[in-house]
């Protein structure tokens, strides 16, 4: 985990980590291109989060209804919903900042 | 966060070997006393767990795992002296499972200290991230 202490940090960070979702998520000729490419970029990198976000919630769901019908084990079912809590809470606290982030610059004072 | 959930994946195998493992100390005792059925059989064999560290496939991860369970044929039976059970061999005596109630118990002990453990690291490491995602909230 990197510490951010001031914006500078703050905005390398960003950049260092824009680099990495493209490198993960592009091919090569998307990752050579301009500011626009980058943002596209991010945007499959949020895109492949929530995708795989929405996949662990979906197994969750299916592992809480397989142990009501006693079809799983609890172990089993307490791993699955606790790993969808958990990936639904951090993809809530992401939207929750994201909005309010949207909210902050849209009522700016003109 | 996949990290973190890893690490869930880490202590819900050990746990469910824990399982596994007091299943077998059940089996055991609950046949503690089951005799064979005729002269020259044998009775109920003690069974035994052993584990191991592979790589899982559908993880990626190198999770904990029931090796095998094997029979107990180095502790010798008991011979106990019932002239009237079925099973009385010719002097009377009946051969017993070589279960010790008192080894089974240690041993269910020690898987139930083991899963504690593992319960542990997982509540903890849950609680860690739910903290996490406080944060941005």
């Amino acid at each position: 985990m990197v510490s951010i202490s001031n914006p500078t940090a703050a905005a390398n960070a960003y950049s260092n980590m824009a680099k990495t979702a493209a490198s993960v998520q592009s091919s090569p000729a998307q990752s050579a291109g301009g500011e626009g490419a980058g943002t596209s970029n991010f945007g499959n990198f949020l895109e492949d989060s929530i995708r795989s976000s929405i996949s662990t919630i979906k197994a969750g769901e299916k592992a809480s209804a397989a142990g009501i019908t006693g079809a799983m084990d609890p172990l089993a079912v307490t791993q699955a919903v606790t790993a969808a809590r958990l990936t639904l809470d951090s993809f809530l606290a992401v939207r929750d900042a994201a909005v309010s982030a949207y909210d902050k610059i849209q009522n700016t004072q003109m | 966060m996949s990290d973190a959930l890893a690490i869930l994946n880490y202590s819900s195998a050990g746990m469910r070997v824990q399982n596994e493992r007091i299943k077998v100390i059940a089996q055991n005792t609950a046949n503690a006393d089951t005799a064979p059925t005729k002269p020259g059989e044998n009775p109920y064999t003690r069974k035994q767990i052993s584990f191991k560290s592979q790589i899982d496939r559908e993880s990626g991860q190198e999770l904990v795992k029931v090796d095998k369970i094997t029979q107990d044929h180095k502790t010798d039976y008991v011979r106990k002296y019932m002239p009237g059970h079925p099973a009385a061999d010719a002097d009377g005596y009946v051969l017993m499972p070589n279960v010790t109630n008192l080894i089974e118990m240690m041993d269910m002990r020690e898987a139930t200290k083991s899963y504690q453990a593992n319960l542990n690291v997982y509540t903890q490491t849950r609680d860690m991230l739910s903290k996490t995602i406080d944060i941005l909230r």
